[in-house]
């Protein structure tokens, strides 16, 4: 009976990248770092596809958000 | 102006902010120092005090910013309180040179002693000239596809190269 259920989750859980090392600082200033959290095209990643934890999260798109008003990022990409 | 200052702020503490000012590639050295005298002026009688200034560079804007694709930065750090951050704001509004601004709330509530950095006349000086570093130009861009057409019989290999150099862009 359990066997007919499709196997919902393989492989292994995915970790926040600034909870695993917390060296790492979420920052405007840096958007070679933040440019991994978006797209080619410039849109925000969801967490459910990075992994990041919720708190992180918040702050990663409060930070793209700044980095976006002073031009070091991308609104959108139209290519 | 009345002194209406926050409840929230702890007696004797102040804000730390730090601001970023784009502004028009063709600013000289001279429209730069003029900016840095009407903002330390400011500082001086908004009882702000500035804790780091530093110049980024010409960079490419990831988007036209008033028709401009390029853009000076500058990057202040200062303690005060948000009538200074609201007069910085109104003079950057008058400055045409300045072709966005942004200020940023870092840290309420700070013991002034316990930020003992402040900006030397050379660092100021230094602020003030426009460093040689220049994001790739555009034409070197437009160069490279052209280049990768000539070697289309090792296709593999040239590819490779190609997305090597763009990650490091």
């Amino acid at each position: 009976m359990m066997n007919d259920k499709k196997p919902r989750r393989f492989g292994r859980r995915k970790v926040c990248m600034f909870c695993a090392d917390v060296t790492v600082k979420i920052d405007y200033k840096n958007p070679q770092m933040l440019r991994s959290f978006v797209t080619e095209r410039g849109k925000m990643i969801p967490s459910r596809i990075t992994g990041t934890c919720a708190q992180h999260q918040r702050s990663l798109s409060l930070a793209i958000r700044r980095s976006r008003m002073v031009a070091l990022m991308p609104f959108a990409v139209n290519e | 102006m009345a002194l209406t200052r926050s409840y929230r702020d702890q007696v004797n503490n102040e804000r730390e902010y730090e601001m970023i000012t784009i502004l028009a590639p063709e600013t000289t050295s001279e429209d730069i120092k003029v900016i840095q005298r009407r903002v330390l002026e400011l500082m001086e009688r908004k009882e702000g005090r500035l804790l780091a200034l530093e110049n980024w560079g010409r960079r490419r804007l990831a988007y036209t910013v008033r028709k401009h694709r390029k853009g000076i930065y500058l990057y202040w750090r200062f303690l005060g309180h948000f009538e200074l951050v609201a007069e910085i704001e109104r003079l950057m509004r008058m400055i045409e040179k300045v072709i966005r601004y942004m200020s940023i709330l870092v840290d309420a509530n700070v013991d002034p002693n316990a930020r003992p950095e402040t900006v030397t006349d050379e660092q100021l000086n230094q602020a003030a000239t426009i460093p040689a570093f220049d994001a790739p130009e555009p034409e070197e861009r437009e160069a490279r596809p052209a280049e990768t057409d000539d070697e289309s019989g090792d296709e593999a290999e040239s590819a490779g190269d190609e997305s090597e150099d763009e990650d490091k862009e």
